[in-house]
């Protein structure tokens, strides 16, 4: 999970139809750039543009839970569980 | 190299971005413009000796001892040897695309706010070379500059596969929620894999299984606009 506010330009993250090692490629939907997740050498994770107009930027990962819903649902009752679509 | 002569629309040009003040002039501004007589000095920073990609920053210093910088006009030589101008510049870094590969050339004009005019530099500044682009092209055509993932970020080229297309896998851009209480709503003690977030009173949860479908989500909770994945 990661944030898409870069210094107040809010973009719309999408999958870019590329992988890389079969992973996805992220796109912005905004300048078309294209985005790569996962943790730099020395282990700090963000999602990068790696190339196109916002090339160089980063944002920064947000902390988030991955796990079973029986582990989350025992503290957070009240969550909102996306629909799918 | 020599340079040819600054042409005139170029300065007039300078003239009049420097005549563009605001409309809250000092007195001490003013008495500075009528003094100064001295032209400013403008250096384009140096660059990497060889670049990522097409695109790159160029930085530029500047500074006047009277009436203060107005803009630095950039100018560029290309590969085919032509110095052209890519603009008046008020901040550093400019971001620059190139249109081709091969050496780069680089210098910076200074015009006070005074009107006095840098002389132009008759060496280059700084200097640099454009790699040949990397291009993939996808299922419908489209090219992706992936230069700057190769050589930057070492994402080398012959991993990249699929190509299917930007608009292929969709994303979620507008979730949609089911609450405690309603049928849907998973049991309790569901074992499904889940990626979840608190933040600010609020809780979300995505089913992994989801988001794999639509590969993003784009979510907004405590105030923060989050891209959900994995």
């Amino acid at each position: 999970m990661y944030s898409r506010n870069l210094d107040g330009q809010i973009l719309t993250i999408a999958a870019s139809g590329w992988t890389w090692h079969d992973k996805f490629v992220l796109q912005d939907l905004e300048t078309g750039s294209l985005w790569w997740t996962g943790p730099d050498v020395n282990g700090i994770d963000f999602m990068l543009c790696v190339a196109g107009p916002l090339q160089d930027l980063r944002l920064p990962r947000v902390e988030s839970f991955r796990g079973l819903w029986l582990s989350w649902f025992e503290f957070y009752p009240e969550t909102k569980f996306l629909k799918s679509k | 190299m020599r340079w040819t002569p600054f042409p005139i629309t170029i300065l007039v040009s300078l003239i009049l971005f420097a005549g563009c003040k605001s409309d809250t002039v000092t007195p001490d501004e003013i008495i500075a413009d009528v003094l100064d007589t001295t032209a400013p000095t403008a250096t384009i920073l140096p660059l990497a000796e060889e670049q990522f990609s097409l695109q790159f920053e160029i930085e530029f210093a500047a500074e006047d001892d009277d009436s203060g910088v107005a803009g630095v006009e950039i100018l560029v030589r290309t590969p085919d040897l032509v110095w052209s101008s890519l603009g008046i510049f008020t901040e550093s870094p400019v971001t620059y695309l190139a249109t081709g590969p091969g050496p780069h050339a680089f210098v910076g004009v200074a015009v006070d706010s005074a009107g006095n005019i840098q002389e132009t530099p008759d060496v280059a500044q700084a200097e640099t070379q454009v790699p040949e682009p990397i291009i993939l092209t996808d299922v419908t055509g489209e090219e992706f500059d992936i230069t700057n993932a190769v050589l930057r970020y070492f994402l080398t080229a012959s991993a990249w596969g699929h190509g299917i297309g930007r608009n292929t896998i969709r994303p979620i851009i507008d979730p949609t929620w089911i609450l405690p209480g309603e049928p849907a709503y998973p049991h309790q003690y569901s074992t499904a894999d889940v990626i979840a977030l608190y933040s600010d009173d609020e809780a979300h949860a995505y089913r992994v299984g989801d988001i794999a479908n639509r590969e993003v989500v784009n979510d907004y909770i405590g105030g923060a606009h989050l891209a959900v994945t994995y």
